[in-house]
């Protein structure tokens, strides 16, 4: 399981759209809405990392949606530091 | 019940460290190292926004954190 947050900048006035959206897509684990340098926080689970690229694309072809920024989980050699 | 997420820039060599301590915080609902601008993430939910500023603040506090930046749910 790979893991990965999405921060989003939306079109003004727009990010209630966009979580409702991504709030539709299943492999979205969380979605909040938030002030300052993004206007969307979401948090993301797949299989794999290409998977991730996929549903990443997806979230960049919503309407609304002006830029991402991704940041994937890497593994640690720890077994894992998720909770 | 809000949310946030901490953007963290961690002294080299201490992600590990500083991982494991996160973890062990109440309200922290994932933690994980990444590649790119920031070296780890955290997600985190609370009661209250005054909680996420006492997490945010203790994060702060555990040694080889440097820079961090919180969004905070609206």
């Amino acid at each position: 399981m790979v893991k990965a947050v999405v921060l989003i900048r939306c079109r003004a006035g727009t990010y209630k759209d966009v979580v409702r959206r991504l709030r539709e897509m299943k492999n979205v684990k969380l979605v909040f809405s938030s002030l300052g340098a993004y206007d969307v926080v979401s948090e993301i689970e797949a299989d794999s990392f290409s998977e991730i690229g996929r549903i990443v694309r997806k979230i960049r072809s919503l309407d609304n949606v002006n830029a991402t920024e991704t940041l994937v989980e890497v593994e640690t050699g720890t077994g894992g530091v998720s909770k | 019940m809000t949310y946030g997420c901490v953007l963290i820039n961690v002294d080299n060599g201490k992600v590990t460290q500083v991982l494991e301590k996160i973890k062990r915080i109440e309200g922290v609902i994932d933690a994980f190292e990444c590649f790119g601008r920031f070296d780890i993430v955290v997600l985190i939910q609370t009661n209250e926004v005054s909680e996420l500023a006492m997490i945010t603040a203790e994060i702060n506090s555990i040694e080889g954190v440097g820079k961090t930046e919180t969004l905070v749910a609206s």
